[in-house]
């Protein structure tokens, strides 16, 4: 590693950036960003308001000798007599109504033991908001240089790779930890914060940002997926590396402070005393930084090529299990409630949302794996005009499938846990129980995903066994029909997925009515 | 006129099919839907497997028999050397003696109260209601998260307003279709209309997979909204991306993109009154969402017109 | 075909106040003539081009292409021209059968599927169809490129710096191509800063620096003016390169 090289390719980067007309914008915007927190004066907590206690029945005299009690209707706490024992009826109960019941000689004590809670302070937001704002810089200087056609000569000069990524590093992280020790100084000079320990982690946590977002986008070859990766990931990187770190501190701050980037940024906001945490936090991110500045050495290349979408059953495969999370997810999950212990919530939600949901999903997903091939219309089954002798073959199904009891679920010897799934899978494939919409979106999201999209591109077997796998997986013997017959009429009708839509359309107009 | 409208057509479908290619595009479309829902399924399942056993904390100063009772009201006892300490560190409760240790101020903190007090023959128990959330008490939290996800969304939509110009200007895609004999202003509207309907389109799979797994008070308008956001957060990208390209200045537009689209978000959250009727600003507040709809209709014909203007003058 | 009078585009510059990119610019092209506008770089030439195909404005002077003015009827102007940028413009993720069909299909081309594979065939790259342009050769590219830009059948080409980058086959296919265009009564200008290039396909020669035509004519003429022996010779005394 040649220094001299490294800062003459940070010198260029930020050259690159920050020269030119519009240079002076995003040096304005960190500005912008972190002179409100530097100069702003915290305001002072309010003292917390007396809240009123609303009770009912035999309120004891020492409850109502309390401040703000008052008789309700609806109350908060509801006294009654109970063999001479005073029953409480309660969602909650204050300490100090607890205190007022006990007397002098309570039967059993409640006390609390909450470990004292320290949130990190403003200084947090200095290297927040440095890392923050360059994410477009991270994902520009990486993938746009890329796609601009300027990495190549960089490759091509006599540099290593490592020099090339240390130069990028220093010139973005670089300027994210000035930024940040700037605004630090700015509001230890105004008297904002006073210094301490903090100071030593803030400049390492826009540098560790850095060389995680030039991992994530290492293989980028444009600046909109370069950008989109790096804002979806980053921030989420942040969050829980933060919360963790905040998290695991609260047990032993080393241990927090041993979490890589989120250590080090709630370290900057003062949370931890001492030198220990705050180095060891120091430490964590820097050996974060260096291994990801490593591995996007090894991986940069030019023009790194994605592998082509494969063909092969493992293909399939994973697009079925995408397919079923799809469909599965919103429809099973309000099981879930009533598992965790809300049954309420799993009766109250309408089970044509889940479908919606699912066919929208169903139908995203076609749309994306269509918009590979080269006519999206004719991959979906959509580009053939339909044929009316077809379609209506497409009708007359419907209405065969709906007169045939297709659906077994109600008889399939199940156990009362499975019940509920049973239940739920059989009323979305069924398209009973539903609303308009939902049977709309099940309907166009089967259609084009199984009939469109999965036949056009593994044929029709795969087509008719990724919808019973997907849509009846408990009832496969109606999968097989329904899929079969739906399949059967694209493949034979040559035009396209109209015939299965005629079919789906009335088999589920007919199971409405 | 027709030619301009097959123009248009062809453009966003082309944009579209640009768009969904990208392997990293499509996982960013999916990832805040699958993020947020996965983690609210993954939270239930832990909560639907820790239903089964409530662990206590009791030290050896609790007799056989309160641990008897406080097995019998449905907890676990679980031996502990010091019951504050146990609380300290997280144990929900623990029972010392006749001290009973918790920071738990809810309906299980009573349920074993009123076990232990009953046991030990107090003058008085609690009798812990247990309030179980119906779907309109659940609801404002998925409208909370959705609301999340509609300002990421958003955020996308600066990024994919602002790159597809800037790419598009380096390679010269841009200039060959302006040297089409189109009107100036289509390359930037199929530019504003593929972005907002990908984005919208995914967006309504969110609020439809919340609608189903939380509930939401009203899912159309939150997608209303949401699409409002997306569009306005286009026509942002495509208003600052000036005449930059990813050579020279990306960083900088970019930056005050992100600005403009969280600054509107922020206001929408500090002046509802106002932001209700904004795109963008809407995204917090309340509202059927049909104004910044409109709205951002409004702004996408802007930055088309100004896209246009910026093209002529290059 | 194409007429250039007294044409100036000047740019803002950061701290040099304005440069002239164009500085007073005539010339013409008729139809079927490849006019070679040659210069070092930053002579002009791109700016040239892309005021001829609309995308930028000129500070004055007027540009006539088939009789309409591209002040009154930029639309017409462009509906009669094919523009071939330097950088290619072919979106990475399109097949060259998506991006020629595209243009075909807003060109309002009769039957754009059959005409954009057939203009593949005739630039041989039917062969790489169904190929995303990302991962084509810079030959490939180009001659892509031009398919593209033949598909609405222009009456005048503009192309700049068409064989940058290719290697000697792919050169020499190109400016067959060019010469071909040329001979069913297209108006060619074509920017370039490689004279054996020119030499072999140009009719008339135009010498740009600093934004001015400083010589223009036939071959013979151009270097009977530079009093030179060879082109590279005439072009480095005209742009006053020692």
């Amino acid at each position: 590693m040649r220094p001299a090289r490294v800062i003459a390719i940070a010198r260029r980067d930020l050259a690159l950036e920050l020269s030119g007309r519009r240079g002076w914008i995003l040096p304005l915007i960190l500005v912008g960003l972190l002179a409100p927190t530097t100069v702003a004066r915290v305001p002072l907590p309010r003292a917390p308001q007396p809240v009123s206690l609303r009770v009912r029945g035999e309120v004891p005299q020492a409850v109502q000798a309390l401040e703000f009690v008052q008789d309700d209707d609806r109350p908060q706490l509801d006294f009654r007599r109970d063999d001479g024992v005073l029953i409480v009826r309660a969602n909650g109960i204050r300490d100090d109504v607890r205190a007022a019941l006990d007397g002098e000689a309570p039967a059993l004590q409640v006390k609390r033991a909450i470990r004292p809670i320290r949130l990190p302070g403003r200084t947090l937001l200095f290297a927040l908001i440095s890392a923050s704002t360059l994410t477009g810089a991270v994902s520009s200087s990486m993938a746009g240089e890329r796609a601009a056609g300027t990495l190549v000569g960089l490759l091509a000069a006599a540099v290593t790779r490592l020099e090339v990524v240390a130069g990028k590093w220093l010139a973005w992280g670089g300027l994210g930890a000035l930024a940040s020790v700037l605004a630090a100084c700015s509001a230890m000079a105004m008297g904002r914060v006073t210094p301490g320990w903090w100071l030593l982690p803030l400049p390492v946590v826009a540098p560790a940002t850095v060389a995680l977002g030039f991992w994530l986008v290492r293989r980028a070859t444009d600046v909109v997926t370069g950008t989109t990766v790096s804002l979806r990931v980053l921030p989420a990187v942040l969050s829980i590396t933060g919360l963790g770190a905040w998290f695991l501190g609260r047990v032993d701050p080393l241990l927090g402070a041993s979490v890589p980037l989120g250590g080090a940024l709630v370290a900057a906001g003062g949370t931890w005393d001492g030198l220990l945490a705050p180095l060891v936090a120091l430490c964590s991110s820097m050996a974060l930084s260096l291994a990801c500045l490593w591995m996007t050495a090894r991986d940069l290349e030019d023009a790194p090529r994605e592998a082509p979408p494969g063909r092969t059953l493992r293909a399939a495969s994973v697009t079925t299990a995408l397919a079923a999370g799809v469909w599965w997810l919103p429809i099973l999950s309000p099981i879930l409630w009533g598992a965790a212990g809300n049954p309420t919530l799993t009766d109250d939600l309408p089970r044509a949302a889940g479908v919606v949901a699912g066919g929208l999903g169903l139908a995203l997903l076609a749309l994306s794996g269509a918009a590979s091939t080269p006519s999206i219309l004719q991959a979906l089954g959509l580009k053939r005009s339909p044929d009316v002798r077809w379609i209506a073959g497409g009708v007359f199904a419907g209405v065969v499938l709906a007169l045939v009891p297709v659906s077994g679920w109600a008889a399939l010897p199940v156990s009362p846990s499975w019940a509920a799934v049973v239940e739920r899978l059989g009323a979305a494939s069924g398209g009973l129980a539903l609303s308009g919409a939902g049977s709309t979106a099940a309907l166009l999201g089967q259609e084009l995903f199984f009939r469109g999209w999965v036949q056009h591109r593994w044929g029709p077997l795969a087509a008719v066994l990724a919808y019973v796998v997907v849509i009846t997986p408990l009832d496969p013997l109606a999968g097989l029909l329904v899929g079969g017959v739906s399949t059967g009429l694209v493949h034979g009708g040559r035009c396209g997925v109209w015939p299965a839509l005629a079919a789906h359309a009335t088999w589920t107009v007919l199971c409405l009515l | 006129m027709r030619r301009t409208a097959r123009a248009l057509v062809e453009l966003v479908a082309v944009l579209v099919r640009r768009l969904l290619r990208e392997g990293m595009v499509r996982r960013s479309l999916l990832w805040p839907t699958a993020l947020t829902a996965g983690t609210l399924v993954a939270t239930l399942i832990v909560f639907a497997s820790l239903q089964a056993t409530e662990t206590v904390g009791v030290t050896r100063a609790v007799s056989a028999e309160l641990r008897g009772v406080i097995e019998a009201a449905g907890f676990e006892p679980v031996f502990v050397s010091d019951a504050r300490e146990a609380v300290r560190n997280g144990t929900w409760a623990a029972v010392d003696g006749q001290v009973l240790w918790t920071n738990d101020r809810g309906p299980r903190a009573l349920q074993l109260e009123a076990a232990l007090r009953e046991a030990l023959e107090a003058p008085w128990r609690p009798d812990p209601v247990v309030p179980l959330p119906q779907t309109a008490d659940a609801a404002p939290s998925g409208a909370a998260v959705c609301r999340l996800v509609a300002s990421l969304f958003a955020l996308y939509g600066v990024v994919f307003g602002l790159g597809m110009v800037a790419r598009d200007r380096d390679d010269g895609t841009l200039a060959a279709e302006l040297a089409l004999p189109i009107p100036r202003w289509v390359p930037g509207a199929a530019r504003w209309i593929a972005s907002t309907l990908l984005l919208s389109s995914f967006y309504a799979l969110c609020v439809a997979t919340f609608a189903a797994i939380m509930g939401l008070p009203d899912a159309a308008a939150m997608a209303r909204h949401g699409a409002a956001a997306c569009g306005a957060a286009t026509a942002i990208g495509l208003v600052v991306v000036g005449r930059a390209g990813l050579k020279q200045s990306f960083a900088g537009p970019f930056a005050t993109g992100m600005g403009m689209a969280t600054g509107l978000i922020a206001l929408g959250n500090t002046h509802p009154a106002v932001g209700s009727w904004l795109p963008l600003a809407s995204v917090f507040t309340g509202g059927d969402g049909w104004a910044p709809l409109a709205g951002t209709l409004v702004a996408g014909a802007l930055a088309s017109a100004i896209f246009a203007v910026r093209a002529a003058r290059e | 075909m194409i007429v250039v009078r007294d044409l100036v585009k000047r740019f803002p510059a950061s701290g040099r106040g304005t440069v002239t990119a164009v500085d007073h610019l005539s010339f013409s092209v008729h139809p079927g003539e490849v006019y070679g506008l040659l210069g070092p770089n930053g002579a002009g030439k791109t700016t040239t081009l892309r005021i001829l195909a609309t995308l930028a404005d000129p500070d004055s002077g007027t540009v006539e292409v088939a009789g309409l003015s591209r002040t009154t009827d930029p639309v017409g102007i462009r509906e009669r021209i094919a523009y071939v940028p330097a950088e290619g413009g072919l979106p990475q993720r399109l097949t060259a059968r998506e991006v020629v069909r595209l243009f075909a299909r807003i060109q309002g081309v009769e039957e754009p599927d059959a005409r954009a594979d057939a203009l593949l065939d005739r630039m041989g790259a039917l062969g790489y169809a169904d190929t995303p342009c990302g991962d084509m050769s810079t030959g490939m590219k180009r001659r892509v490129v031009l398919a593209r830009a033949l598909v609405h059948s222009p009456a005048a080409m503009l192309l700049d710096e068409p064989t940058d980058g290719l290697d000697v086959p792919g050169r020499r296919d190109v400016l067959a191509l060019v010469r071909e265009q040329a001979a069913e009564g297209r108006a060619i200008v074509l920017s370039s800063h490689i004279m054996g290039e020119v030499e072999r396909v140009v009719d008339r020669i135009g010498v740009m620096a600093r934004g001015r035509l400083v010589c223009e004519g036939t071959l013979p003429e151009v270097l009977a003016a530079a009093g030179a022996d060879d082109l590279d010779a005439a072009f480095l005394a005209l742009v006053g390169e020692p």
